[in-house]
């Protein structure tokens, strides 16, 4: 489902002019490629930030919630005291495209 | 030996005795807590109940901040023989990769160190020298903490030959599974089928948190609801 | 000169001066590994925590002469306290914090408001003593009773014996200490009924528990040892039932949760006594041997006695009135007519009481169904298994599994005492008190508590305590001393107080109509002997620096359990700001200059029974030499060895823990009974009439107290010291008379708090929980939407005596006709930093209506209405 809502935002803001699968542009991330901001960093506009924003394309709102469910058992779900950390992101949205190891670089196993 | 923590959400009473003695214990640099208790409630009035979750790094088998770490080409990230997941201090360069991929929330970024009161001076506790420190508790701004498993404490047991001792005696427990008032907490290898730790896995049914992440936690949970 | 506190004591530290912010990082980066791990000099000290009431073992880890953590004294464990709370593990921050007071100071601004700079002056201590010296000799000579001194904290840090001996040597009535924010309804309850208090559940054997209130996995004097057995008693199958209006932590782990209206506990109760004998669960043999319940009472309400006094019973074997001593047999139940007048055995009086007290006829006043109180009643008198017994030991025990808990929940409010009442009422009646599994009374059977007050008027203590006023108050009413100040002739007092000490207490700031209190203390000479600047403090006109637990002797012994009996100990193990006396000193340093040392240290001897060895006067005492003759006489040990342990205990038998109570006391003819039937209290109401009508100014006070016309003044006084709980306990004053404040109005403890101490300047307890830095006010959505108020919201509560903002925390875990706001927050004392002050102050708002039973503070009374706060 989401794999597919991917592709059509890829489609829509028209990256790339022949038609490559996610993977393929995975590959070229991976191999450096498509440059997508220079250092190792979760800051906005930071390469982490680039690729899922720039390059897939993806929302704001697809990873920081402003609800979310009530037992999300996550250390930083509370902002305060906790800072020096992004708001509350559902990794459970990261998983379509990090498990599996085909589209994303591989955090998660299948198992 | 794998080391692991059992909590049981059924005893736990919410008083966050564990989260003050993790503090206290690993210097709390204010605004990055390695444990934390999540609390929400379920029903609606009159049905209704509080749930208290203590959270704390899972030290998992599979490490994903470990995996995230490796290809940013830090390699700050390991775990040792014990199953403890530490990081390297001298080698994170403060990307917070870890963070970004962590199902947990437990990787903590230290944006600088800043003193327990805000706006005074140190106190003679956190004057504590680095020589006198554990090389986990010698942070620097642009870094990433978390819990250790209380690792100082273990390294203590395995240097003084008292590994079977680990979880069962008060200086080679984490400081979070000592202090509980209500004994919710336990710590040990469980790979040793005697150890109070394999034992309450099997007979309370424990579980691990987010298993769909194939993350394989070392903490395991005796849940009385929420998201496993 | 205005020198504020704040800018010269940042010069002043003893530490300040080493280290610059940032320093540690500096230190850090230059030593990276070049120095291996080297933990240096390492010791572990055994001694007892005083962050709280609860006197947990604690083995505290010093490292190179610094505090590195707190631990929990695993020795400890087999007595109390098997782990920690979050302030025991964090209390080395209020040790270490730069907020301390660390040198006696001087008022130089007469003027004393919750905005005006004090402008202190730091002064030696040797001047600081010869002020307070000076000002003590000139009152003792005048009239010693205007010295009010005042303790809450101060008593578990170091025993109130020694108060008692240094007020008394003073010549003063007047030291107060706090029983009445806490318990101490619940405690004359108690002693009314069975002539002790402190009673404990046996959790190791109860099998269905029913919490009224109680929030003991926070804060309770015995939260320690009650927390870990009762989940271990619920793991072994104990029903626990809580019942309150709020979803405390306690009902979060509760098998039921039993959302009640305020105040209306005394209903609930009724109810359950009357399916208990509806349904036959009356243990008659408990009754019958332990309890009045035979007694015969006439319409007056009062005992049938012959002349020696001695209350008669109807004795079945002659159908005569006898007292009740050996070869009687008393009846149970039934009405009798003697000389032409009706008497009626308590137990048949009690039954008549409740026979209409349903519930069906209180469901709805207690927002709790019929069905689940009748349920819940007749659980209770399931599992009490009446007529059975246990052999433990050897030894054939009754053994009834239930029991009735309560702290703040029953007891602080109005009623208080008669709310307390009910419950003990109810466990008599399925004979649990003393019981195996039971309710384990302490030290039951103390004469003076279960007798008439002598109603005393004119009061001689200026906290009323057990005047015409709070006849029954047998505990210090710490709440009233600022209210008598304000006025003191309106009370009848015959001197005016003029000065005041206040030793580790803030108390103004706990307890109701706070703003208020604060009036009083314009009005006084004020010392105060304290770690921090606290608001009380913030009014003194000399401040004294005192030590903290980690740097002084200090006693208390500790909290009994049904197992274990210990006396407990902490001593001098860091100083870091180099305080150079304690508070035992100081007064010792005080007594010697205003002249009365040599009485004080012989109170000492009296007051602690010391026989071996003993202070002699004239002699020069250091805190360690007190403790020395303390600890010898108490756990008949050298000190230096309890300083090895901090506590010294006995585990005790099952004879102990089961035959020496009520079974010895109160069992069989011939012997003194429990009060299923407070007699006493229609007497204590016979004479407080009688003094009201001598004196308009007695009737003048209840008048005020209770929004009161003449014509209903005696009835009423009558209905408060009823001698049976009575379905109007249920409408303390705010109930009756607020009548456009539609919401109750509860307050609680938390956790992270001890009353108003100073564990806001704490900064781990102020980051253990996402919230633990302020207080909210817990609003049900339901009611929440009605008043379109979010989450989040700053929100108005107002009541009859003022308003406070606060922050809207919207949960099903309050009664949608209810709002809670915790009691410890909301800290004003211009030297607490801004993050320290987070909060609402509650106290302020809440109506001051006292038990008149035992002068209880009337917290769970007040109604209220809110609304969103404007912009």
């Amino acid at each position: 489902m989401w794999l597919l809502a991917f592709v059509l935002l890829l489609f829509s803001i028209g990256y790339s002019q022949e038609f490559k699968s996610l993977e393929d542009i995975a590959k070229l991330i991976r191999e450096g490629k498509i440059k997508v901001g220079k250092d190792y960093t979760m800051s906005f506009g930071g390469r982490f930030h680039n690729i899922h924003t720039k390059v897939i394309g993806m929302d704001c709102s697809a990873c920081h919630l402003n609800k979310y469910p009530k037992d999300f058992l996550y250390i930083r779900r509370y902002k305060v005291p906790v800072r020096g950390a992004p708001g509350v992101v559902d990794r459970s949205m990261c998983i379509s495209c990090h498990k599996g190891g085909k589209v994303a670089t591989q955090w998660y196993t299948t198992r | 030996m794998k080391l692991v923590r059992v909590i049981d959400t059924k005893r736990c009473i919410g008083c966050r005795a564990c989260v003050a003695a993790c503090m206290v214990e690993n210097f709390y640099n204010p605004g990055d807590p390695w444990n934390f208790v999540v609390e929400y409630e379920q029903g609606e009035f009159p049905n209704v109940r509080r749930v208290f979750v203590p959270m704390n790094c899972m030290h998992c088998e599979n490490p994903p901040c470990q995996k995230a770490c490796d290809y940013v080409g830090a390699h700050a990230i390991y775990k040792n023989e014990f199953g403890v997941v530490l990081i390297d201090y001298d080698k994170c360069i403060g990307c917070r990769y870890c963070i970004a991929v962590c199902p947990y929330g437990a990787p903590q970024y230290v944006e600088k160190l800043e003193p327990l009161f805000p706006n005074e001076s140190f106190t003679p506790y956190e004057r504590i020298p680095e020589e006198n420190r554990h090389e986990v508790h010698r942070f620097r701004p642009n870094i990433v903490t978390k819990c250790t498993f209380c690792w100082h404490r273990i390294e203590k047991a395995i240097k003084e030959n008292k590994e079977h001792l680990i979880g069962v005696h008060p200086e080679y427990t984490p400081a979070c599974d000592l202090v509980c008032p209500v004994d919710a907490r336990f710590f040990g290898d469980i790979e040793n089928p005697d150890s109070k730790v394999a034992k309450i896995v099997g007979e309370k049914k424990a579980a691990q948190l987010k298993k769909e992440f194939g993350t394989r936690p070392q903490v395991y949970y005796i849940l009385e609801g929420g998201d496993y | 000169m205005g020198i504020t506190r704040r800018s010269f004591l940042k010069g002043l530290g003893a530490f300040s001066a080493l280290a610059s912010l940032g320093g540690l990082s500096e230190i850090a980066r230059a030593s990276k590994r070049v120095k291996p791990f080297r933990e240096g000099d390492v010791r572990y000290f055994y001694s007892t925590c005083k962050m709280c009431v609860n006197f947990c073992g604690i083995k505290v880890k010093l490292q190179n002469g610094v505090i590195r953590a707190i631990y929990p004294d695993e020795r400890r464990a087999d007595f109390y306290n098997i782990g920690n709370c979050p302030k025991g593990v964090s209390g080395l921050f209020n040790t270490y914090n730069p907020y301390r007071l660390k040198k006696p100071l001087k008022r130089t601004n007469p003027k004393k408001g919750p905005n005006e700079d004090p402008k202190w002056v730091e002064i030696s201590w040797e001047e600081a003593f010869e002020i307070v010296a000076r000002k003590l000799k000139k009152i003792r000579e005048e009239d010693p009773r205007k010295l009010v001194w005042h303790h809450g904290h101060g008593k578990y840090l170091l025993d109130d014996e020694w108060m008692k001996a240094f007020t008394s040597a003073f010549g003063t009535p007047n030291m107060v200490h706090r029983t009445t924010t806490c318990e101490a309804a619940k405690h004359v309850s108690d002693e009314l009924t069975w002539g002790g208090h402190e009673p404990l559940p046996d959790l190791e054997y109860c099998n269905y528990l029913i919490n009224m209130g109680g929030n003991y996995f926070e804060a309770d004097q015995w939260a320690r040892w009650l927390d870990h057995t009762t989940i271990f008693a619920k793991e072994r199958g104990m029903k626990l039932v809580s019942v309150e209006p709020r979803l405390s932590n306690l009902a979060a782990k509760a098998d039921e949760w039993v959302p009640i209206r305020p105040g209306k506990d005394v209903l609930f109760l009724l109810a359950m006594a009357n399916v208990l004998i509806e349904k036959g669960y009356v243990d008659r043999e408990f009754l019958l041997n332990y309890t009045n319940a035979s007694f015969l009472v006439g319409e007056d309400g009062k005992f049938l006695r012959n002349d020696r006094g001695e209350p008669l019973v109807w004795d079945v074997k002659t159908d005569s009135p006898r007292p009740y001593v050996e070869g009687v047999k008393p009846a149970l139940e039934g009405s009798f007519k003697i000389g032409g007048k009706t008497y009626r055995t308590v137990f048949q009086v009690l039954k008549d009481h409740v026979k209409d007290i349903t519930p069906e006829s209180v469901a709805e006043e207690c927002g709790v169904p019929a069905e689940q109180i009748r349920r819940i009643a007749v659980e209770f008198g399931e599992n009490a298994r009446i007529g059975s017994t246990i052999v433990l030991d050897g030894k054939r025990l009754r053994y009834r599994p239930v029991a009735i808990y309560t702290f703040r929940g029953l007891t602080a409010k109005e009623y208080g005492s008669q709310n307390c009442r009910s419950a003990l009422i109810v466990m008599q009646l399925v004979g649990a008190l003393d019981a195996v599994g039971g309710f384990l009374l302490h030290k039951p059977g103390k004469k003076s508590y279960m007798e008439p007050s002598k109603c005393e008027y004119p009061p001689q203590r200026v906290d009323l305590k057990k005047s015409v006023f709070l006849p029954h108050a047998h505990h210090d009413v710490a709440q009233q001393v600022m209210f008598t100040l304000l006025d003191p002739k309106k009370y009848g007092l015959e001197y005016e107080p003029e000065m005041q000490i206040f030793f580790a207490t803030n108390r103004p700031f706990s307890t109701s109509d706070a703003k208020k209190q604060f009036e009083a203390l314009k009005k006084t000479f004020n010392v105060v002997i304290d770690i921090c600047m606290t608001e009380t403090a913030w009014y003194a006109d000399i401040v004294f620096p005192d030590r903290t637990y980690l740097e002084a002797f200090g006693y208390y012994s500790g909290r009994w359990t049904p197992h274990a009996r210990y006396h407990t100990l902490h001593y001098p193990i860091v100083n870091p700001y180099r305080i150079p006396y304690q508070n035992l000193e100081i007064m010792f340093e005080l007594s010697k200059r205003a002249g009365f040392y040599d009485e004080f240290l012989e109170k000492i001897n009296e007051k602690f029974k010391f026989k071996n060895p003993k202070f002699v006067k004239g002699r020069d005492y250091t805190a360690r030499d007190a403790f020395e003759i303390l600890w010898r006489n108490k756990a008949k040990e050298p000190l230096k060895k309890g300083m090895k342990r901090g506590f010294k205990g006995r585990l005790v038998s099952v004879e102990e823990r089961y035959l020496s109570g009520a079974e010895k006391v109160f069992k069989g003819p011939g012997k003194p009974k429990i009060h299923l039937y407070c007699e006493e209290l229609v007497q204590t109401a016979d004479r407080v009439i009688q003094t009201m009508r001598k004196h308009k100014r007695v009737r003048e006070v209840f008048k005020d107290w209770y929004e009161l016309g003449d014509s209903e003044m005696e009835d009423f006084i009558r209905m408060k010291l009823s001698p049976l709980p009575r379905k109007e306990h249920a409408y303390p004053t705010p109930h009756r008379r607020a009548k456009d404040f539609p919401l109750h109005l509860i307050t609680f403890k938390r956790m992270y708090r001890n009353q108003s101490g100073y564990c806001n300047v704490n900064p781990i307890l102020n980051h253990v929980a996402h919230n633990s830095d302020h207080n909210e006010v817990w609003i049900n959505p339901k009611t929440a939407k009605e008043h379109g108020i979010k989450e989040g919201d700053t929100v108005i509560v107002e009541s009859r005596v003022g308003k406070v903002k606060g922050i809207a925390k919207l949960t099903h875990g309050i009664r949608p006709d209810t709002v809670g706001i915790s009691y410890h927050y909301g800290h004003w004392s211009g030297d607490y930093p801004e993050w320290a002050r987070k909060g609402t102050w509650v106290n302020q708002i809440i109506e001051y209506h006292p038990d008149l039973v035992s002068g209880m503070n009337s917290f769970n009374d007040t109604k209220v209405r809110i609304y969103k706060a404007e912009g």
